[in-house]
């Protein structure tokens, strides 16, 4: 178990490399279909964690001691401003840029694009107004904002396919598979949000509970992404 | 204003979390795991009835058009075989007495005047084998028992006669009799819809019609060497739409090439044995 703790950013990372590297070899399977986007956001969360590792990294080795005490007193020394701006701001506009090119119906791309719009400019904002926070701490008011960005995406692209009269073919198409997997990811790892007071003040017994609990969250989430994108066929539009 | 409210959710005291709290917020995570998976099993098991519903009712519209297309080809054959025997009682009967008279008229009349009889006589004569050939290619009995080769024979030489364009036929393998007897009948009808829309659209010096027959299939090949026409663009006609329900009905694949300048081409291959698929 100590390992794992010891280790836990390694592992992350790894769950994260597992889901691109297959959206990497698969992507010619969906060159043509709206799959890429999804692909290309693979991607993207795997480089943000590749580079969110950079503390634990400076950290365990003793080269970089010199860079660690140039950054001892700024807040650069813990990664939150890196997971603040990628992970709660731009991963959700990656999402949400995701849905609204896979869903069809007109009013609903407005409303996802509108609303995706106004969380940009409330996260600029947000972020602006609370510099500190942002470079010290997980923002927890944006996370939740976001949530709500991810869960129209979601909403939206199931609330089409029951509507739709034609998509016999959902069960083999990747958004699905995709669609469930966030819906649960997102539902169930939101109160670990309301807990980041404990996270912050280094509990313990409190972090490594977290750390379990997503861990096993993450791994199945990206595990469940690279099956679906290995059994899913691709859909043209 | 607005900020420093969200920031509530900010704290930054020193806290640690109860064990009960811990139980909490595990139970409550798993309590939303099984929460979403239900939502998401309900919306597949309904997805999946909506989906068997579609489909139903997809193969019921097909049925019907299915059934709107046979019925269409009964009334077009029984309207054919009715002009045919019509061509054949009447106009034929018509033709063979004046035919029958002309023959007494040309031994009484003047020596000048009997090489326009003699001339009349023949017409007449050409034009009764004219109608008895016409009415066997709109027959659907006779095609029924003279059978696909003789009866594509039987429309080459009619249409060679007529001196618009020449039709040239070749048949390879052994000539099979169809398992299904209107079978024969739909693949002449494509046959003649073909030839008669090259005679009538394409400008075409010749047809050539290849009819191979192996013990699987019946592959036949039909090329003109007319304008052609570029089949992306042009709206389909009636004729064109009829050949393609005609073979989809039995079970053919149909192929129709055409590009401006180089004449129109059809593959047809029928299969003897029912694919099953």
């Amino acid at each position: 178990m100590q390992f794992f703790f010891y280790h836990y950013s390694l592992f992350s990372l790894l769950c994260s490399f597992i889901a691109a590297l297959t959206g990497f070899l698969l992507f010619d399977k969906f060159k043509n279909t709206n799959g890429r986007y999804f692909i290309y956001y693979l991607f993207f969360v795997f480089i943000i964690e590749l580079i969110g590792g950079y503390t634990v990294f400076i950290d365990r080795n003793r080269e970089f001691l010199g860079l660690r005490d140039c950054l001892l007193n700024t807040p650069f020394l813990n990664n939150f401003w890196w997971y603040n701006i990628t992970w709660k701001i731009v991963a959700v506009i990656l999402l949400s840029r995701f849905y609204q090119k896979v869903l069809e119906n007109e009013s609903f791309k407005r409303i996802l694009k509108v609303s995706t719009i106004l969380f940009t400019i409330f996260a600029f904002f947000y972020v602006g107004f609370n510099w500190d926070i942002y470079l010290n701490k997980s923002l927890i008011v944006l996370k939740l904002t976001g949530s709500i960005i991810v869960l129209q995406c979601v909403v939206f692209y199931f609330l089409e396919l029951l509507n739709s009269e034609k998509n016999i073919a959902c069960f083999s198409s990747l958004e699905f598979y995709v669609s469930a997997v966030i819906l649960i990811w997102w539902l169930t790892t939101m109160p670990l949000d309301f807990y980041n007071v404990y996270f912050d003040a280094n509990d313990k017994s409190y972090i490594k509970l977290r750390y379990g609990i997503l861990f096993i969250a993450n791994l199945l989430m990206y595990l469940c992404f690279s099956l679906s994108l290995i059994y899913s066929k691709p859909q043209n539009k | 204003m607005f900020f420093t409210i969200l920031n509530l959710f900010q704290t930054s005291e020193q806290v640690t979390v109860t064990e009960s709290e811990r139980y909490l917020l595990v139970y409550m995570m798993v309590v939303l795991f099984v929460l979403t998976t239900l939502i998401i099993l309900f919306f597949v098991t309904f997805q999946k009835r909506k989906n068997k519903l579609l489909i139903e009712k997809f193969e019921q519209q097909k049925r019907f058009e299915e059934e709107i297309i046979i019925t269409q080809q009964e009334i077009q054959e029984e309207t054919l075989k009715h002009v045919g025997r019509e061509l054949h009682d009447n106009i034929g009967q018509l033709l063979a007495v004046a035919s029958m008279q002309i023959n007494l008229i040309e031994n009484t009349v003047e020596e000048k005047s009997r090489a326009k009889v003699k001339d009349t006589s023949n017409i007449i004569k050409d034009s009764l084998q004219e109608v008895r050939a016409l009415s066997k290619s709109l027959n659907t009995d006779v095609i029924f028992n003279a059978g696909l080769g003789p009866s594509i024979a039987n429309e080459v030489e009619r249409i060679n006669r007529m001196n618009v364009l020449e039709v040239k036929m070749k048949v390879e393998g052994e000539i099979m009799d169809f398992e299904n007897k209107k079978d024969e009948v739909i693949v002449f009808r494509i046959f003649q819809e073909f030839v008669s829309n090259t005679i009538k659209y394409a400008n075409a010096k010749s047809i050539e019609i290849m009819l191979s027959f192996t013990p699987d299939e019946l592959d036949i090949n039909i090329s003109d060497d007319g304008d052609g026409f570029d089949i992306s663009e042009t709206k389909k006609g009636a004729g064109l739409i009829n050949m393609e329900n005609r073979a989809e009905m039995i079970n053919a694949t149909y192929q129709l090439n055409s590009e401006v300048g180089k004449g129109t081409s059809l593959n047809l291959k029928y299969p003897f044995k029912p694919k099953s698929n």
